[in-house]
């Protein structure tokens, strides 16, 4: 005989089902806990992480690119990823934006530019940004809402509440599962970005105002002890 | 004994005579991986498919189905189906679009606008350029009212390019969209009509709503996953050429086969 607590712990050794979580982001905390630059300046600034530094040419490599991962503790595989881009005015649709997704590192994953003459999905191979489609769409010179979907190899996009793009990449070399990040391949002016959304198998939300167990004493806010 | 013999006999025959009576099925394949084409039908361009036998499968590619979706199925839709006879592949597209755009972009340049495109790999080899077998032809809108003996085609991509296969086609706006009929020439992709011949096969729809840029791509192969196919065959899917007695019963007589009526 087992007993209660016995198949309790049995229980608990049982591998757990994988789940569909959010994790959201939208800045409003003021800090960018959880994100770590690779180049560039960024800031966070009225409910939005800012890529403030000018980016003069277009960029064909991430060593070009101002861009910023964020360390989650988990990979995004299937799932989905939304975010709204917030282009100046003044740029009259000269800059452009980048979202990093399944990222294995720094330098190796996908990325999709919304630009003045519509979306591209590049695969990013050594940091080489290599186009295997673009489409034409119509971008806002100003604020811009994407959702991209992942499903296995299909990646959908929709661009202002619209599915505009549909493509896949067979490849064997395709990257299955990674993190994700924001650039700015090409800007004039700051470009924001604002409430990232993380949707998925295992995705979870892992910083501010998540309650944590502390040594076993009652869950805390993870603000609160950041601020300590 | 004999009577319960001779009803049956009569039962098997009537059974018989019915079967021929009525059309041939022909296996639908597979959506984005396989057509299966009957032969001998000839059709003749007039863009009123009345001479396409019913029995003849439609493939319908829906507006989220392509590298560039349509938010439903009147903005872009399309579906296709395909006969031969000893010298012409004929290619129907009957397309749903809500929006008429042409003249903006002719020629090599008709893909911007609203067209549709096939392709054909003659060889089946399936390599990742083109061939001297293999080539996109590209049917515009535009041909509404032209002449469907030389009609404008696009597809100006590797050796075999569109102007230049001899497809015919005929082109009609229709209440629901735009309709093709276009017969292109087995003989220009060396294609040898036989039963159970497989070769190279893709079709595309290009829709343009409000000039400028293509807003709409719908791809029928299902391995064409980056609309690649005017640079890559590999990336199309198959037709087969299937012969089959695609029988009638006129005026209840006997059947007969539709290519020999059509005599």
């Amino acid at each position: 005989m087992i007993g209660v607590r016995g198949l309790i712990c049995l229980l608990l050794l049982l591998p757990l089902p994988a789940f569909a979580g959010l994790f959201i982001d939208d800045f409003e905390d003021g800090d960018d806990f959880g994100w770590r630059v690779v180049r560039g300046e960024w800031k966070v600034e009225g409910g939005a992480y800012v890529s403030a530094n000018p980016i003069p040419n277009a960029a064909r490599n991430l060593s070009q690119v101002s861009y910023t991962m964020l360390q989650s503790p988990w990979r995004i595989k299937d799932g989905a990823v939304e975010l709204s881009i917030r282009f100046d005015e003044r740029a009259e649709g000269g800059d452009e934006a980048l979202l990093l997704y399944r990222m294995e590192d720094d330098e190796n994953g996908y990325a999709l530019k919304i630009w003045k003459e519509g979306l591209t999905i590049y695969k990013i191979v050594v940091g080489n940004l290599i186009t295997i489609r673009m489409e034409p769409s119509v971008v806002k010179p100003t604020v811009n809402h994407v959702k991209l979907e992942l499903e296995g190899m299909w990646m959908k996009v929709h661009l202002n509440g619209v599915l505009r793009m549909r493509i896949g990449d067979p490849e064997k070399s395709r990257y299955e599962e990674g993190r994700i990040g924001l650039g700015v391949p090409k800007a004039k002016f700051p470009v924001r970005f604002e409430e990232v959304r993380v949707e998925g198998e295992g995705i979870y939300q892992f910083r501010v105002n998540m309650p944590v167990e502390a040594k076993g004493k009652l869950p805390l806010l993870w603000g609160e002890i950041k601020g300590r | 004994m004999r009577k319960g013999f001779s009803i049956v006999f009569v039962l098997i025959a009537i059974f018989a005579i019915h079967s021929m009576a009525f059309p041939a099925k022909i296996d639908p394949g597979k959506l984005g991986v396989i057509y299966y084409c009957a032969f001998p039908v000839t059709i003749t361009l007039d863009g009123k498919f009345d001479d396409w036998p019913s029995v003849v499968p439609w493939h319908k590619v829906p507006h989220d189905r392509g590298t560039q979706p349509a938010p439903d199925d009147n903005d872009a839709s399309y579906e296709f189906a395909c006969v031969a006879d000893e010298n012409y592949l004929y290619v129907a597209f009957k397309v749903r679009d809500d929006k008429k755009v042409v003249g903006e972009d002719t020629g090599c340049n008709v893909w911007k606008d609203d067209s549709v495109e096939v392709y054909i790999d003659g060889g089946n080899e399936k390599a990742n350029s083109y061939d001297a077998n293999d080539s996109q032809v590209t049917i515009g809108r535009d041909n509404v009212g032209g002449d469907p003996e030389h009609p404008k085609l696009g597809g100006c991509v590797g050796q075999l390019q569109g102007p230049n296969t001899g497809t015919k086609a005929f082109v009609v706006d229709t209440d629901y969209g735009w309709a093709v009929e276009a017969a292109l020439p087995l003989e220009t992709w060396g294609i040898e009509l036989r039963d159970g011949l497989v070769i190279g096969f893709n079709t595309h729809l290009n829709d343009d709503d409000d000039k400028g840029p293509r807003d709409h791509k719908l791809i029928w192969s299902e391995k064409d996953v980056a609309d690649t196919s005017w640079k890559d065959p590999s990336v199309f899917g198959e037709l087969k050429f299937v012969e089959v007695k695609l029988a009638v019963s006129p005026r209840d007589k006997l059947a007969t086969v539709w290519g020999a009526l059509k005599r």
